[in-house]
């Protein structure tokens, strides 16, 4: 029990790596620096 | 124009923008911000000086179950400071975001308090280099290895990454990329070793999982949330990404994937090797009762020799950990001083004029980190029965400190984006999409989490040590700051021209006296 529960727990960590991983890849694709502004706080 | 040329200009330009001059010599590629924060979350050093300490409380399931539950967490805290370094790309990082998110006095706390755990952590790692060479030159050199010679070790040390630090990026740079590979292929040797080797083979995988086994006197959920400290500590530093943005070709991406993958790749490299360390132990109840339990699991496993060539070789990527996490302080107190944040913030806002440094604020890191230490010396050799150990001390300080530091700007990132303030036309080029807000409520959940277990006893000491620093800084900001701390916003009033001239003395290296240092 303890053996597939642990093994869970580290698939999960590894398939969320991965999706932050995509998911900023994405973004960085599809990045458009003409609709960028800086986030000066004023 | 090269590729090259065309990033540094237009970095240049998007660090301008926040009213700051190019004074850092900006040359770190992407592996090299990779680097930095793999070499300060160093899987040699949290994982194996605090080996004993999750073994102990933990048992063999704190490296199966609480090695990838905390990696999972930090994962999302990390997740959410790549987004935030991508949006704002200032050596300030932490205290830079909450200031423009908030307020400069947010700002200023948030500053402090990373300044608190960054004090912890160079202090925590230099003392566990101390603790792991003085033995060894202790047997070198025939004297008795004692507290105070542990202190020596750890001022020499020191001092050696003050030296490194002061003469310049690219060298620490080049260190950090060797220090990264370096980590990799130790993990590889002591992995494969153990694999083929190991005396009497391996336990069975179930081991690696098996729960309800303490060594403590406390009961066995209790004892494993304690036990958390050994991967609480290892992840953390990785914000050094976010720090040397101003020295990071391309930055709003690169600076990102430093956070995010150095984490990502140490949860997986340090599995990997606490796996087969674990696997190989003989005796759970003799290790966690061993001086250093690591050690002592290779040297059963593998002999005395092995287990000594793998301490020289263990103890060597530890002053690789120190020596990066020396930059990534004097980078946050460089950025912190030029805010005038500080006492004396002239003084280490100063760029070194040959190596283009902050050359003071390096070596009020040393100082202050070795300062900490001596504190907690001096409370040992009045008070010699003291149940708590110096590293977990360090370590549990250093994990709240940097933990709060990371959760205020996650937090006002939050409130600011509810408000309509931070909108998603602020977002860099590295961001979460419609996540972002859902993995930032999960870090913070975290955080609030992991700071209280860092402070429960055993480690209460450590809970003394940050509420005794937060009294002070409440003072220290109604007797004076609150009045006088302009903030990063003021950086903002500066015009082109005075920020271009700054970035023209420095390329003629004809500054970096306390009279040509920033002026808000």
């Amino acid at each position: 029990m303890g053996l597939t529960i642990g093994i869970v727990l580290i698939a999960v960590a590894c398939l969320f790596a991965v999706w932050i991983v995509r998911l900023a890849g994405k973004s960085i694709r599809e990045f458009d620096e003409s609709k960028h502004e800086s986030f000066l706080g004023k | 124009m090269n590729a090259h040329v065309h990033h540094n200009e237009k970095d240049k330009q998007e660090l301008n923008k926040f009213g700051y001059a190019q004074e850092l010599m900006r040359s770190m590629g992407g592996f090299s911000n990779f680097a930095i924060s793999f070499s300060i979350i160093s899987i040699l050093t949290g994982a194996v000086s605090l080996y004993g300490h999750g073994l102990k409380y933990g048992g063999p399931g704190m490296m199966g179950f609480g090695w990838p539950l905390v990696a999972l967490f930090v994962m999302f805290v990390a997740a959410c400071l790549a987004e935030l370094a991508s949006a704002i790309p200032t050596a300030g990082a932490l205290y830079h975001w909450a200031a423009i998110l908030k307020s400069k006095r947010w700002g200023w706390y948030t500053a402090w308090i990373n300044l608190v755990g960054q004090i912890g952590i160079v202090a925590g790692i230099d003392y566990s280099v101390a603790i792991f060479a003085d033995p060894l030159l202790a047997s070198a050199f025939g004297y008795t290895s004692t507290i105070t010679t542990t202190l020596i070790v750890f001022a020499v040390i020191l001092l050696s990454h003050g030296i490194f630090n002061h003469i310049g990026i690219k060298m620490v740079a080049r260190l950090n990329d060797f220090s990264a590979w370096y980590h990799i292929a130790i993990v590889a040797v002591l992995v494969v070793t153990l694999a083929f080797f190991s005396k009497g083979g391996l336990n069975s995988v179930d081991y690696l999982f098996k729960v309800g086994e303490t060594f403590s006197d406390k009961p066995y959920m209790f004892a494993f949330l304690i036990g958390l400290l050994q991967a609480q500590w290892t992840f953390t530093g990785f914000d050094a990404s976010a720090h040397t943005i101003e020295e990071t070709i391309n930055p709003r991406v690169r600076a990102p994937w430093g956070i995010f993958t150095s984490v990502a790749y140490s949860f997986v490299i340090g599995f990997i090797m606490l796996a087969f360390v674990t696997l190989s132990i003989k005796d759970a109840g003799a290790a966690a009762g061993a001086d250093n339990s690591f050690i002592y699991v290779i040297s059963q496993a593998l002999g005395n020799t092995f287990g000594n060539v793998i301490l020289w070789l263990v103890t060597a990527a530890m002053w690789f950990c120190g020596l990066s996490s020396i930059t990534s302080f004097s980078r946050m107190m460089y950025a912190f001083s030029r805010d005038k944040g500080m006492p004396f913030s002239g003084q280490w806002a100063q760029i070194s004029k040959k190596f283009r440094t902050p050359a003071k604020a390096i070596w009020l890191a040393v100082i202050l980190s070795f300062l900490l230490a001596f504190i907690d010396y001096i409370i040992k050799s009045v008070n010699p029965d003291t149940s708590y150990t110096t590293i977990a001390f360090l370590t549990a300080v250093s994990v709240v400190g940097l933990y709060l530091a990371y959760g205020i700007p996650i937090l006002l990132k939050l409130l600011a984006v509810s408000q309509g303030k931070f909108q998603k036309k602020h977002l860099g080029p590295w961001h979460l999409g419609k996540y972002s807000n859902f993995i930032a409520v999960i870090a913070l959940l975290w955080i609030v989490f992991i700071c209280i277990i860092m402070v429960i006893p055993p480690n209460e000491m450590a809970g003394y040590a940050v509420l005794g620093m937060l009294i002070l800084l409440i003072i220290m900001d109604f007797a004076y700051y609150k009045k006088h701390f302009p903030g990063p916003q003021a950086a903002l009033n500066k015009s082109m021209e005075e920020i271009l001239r700054r970035e023209r003395e420095l390329e003629k290296g004809s500054s970096s006296g306390p009279g040509v240092t920033h002026r808000a």
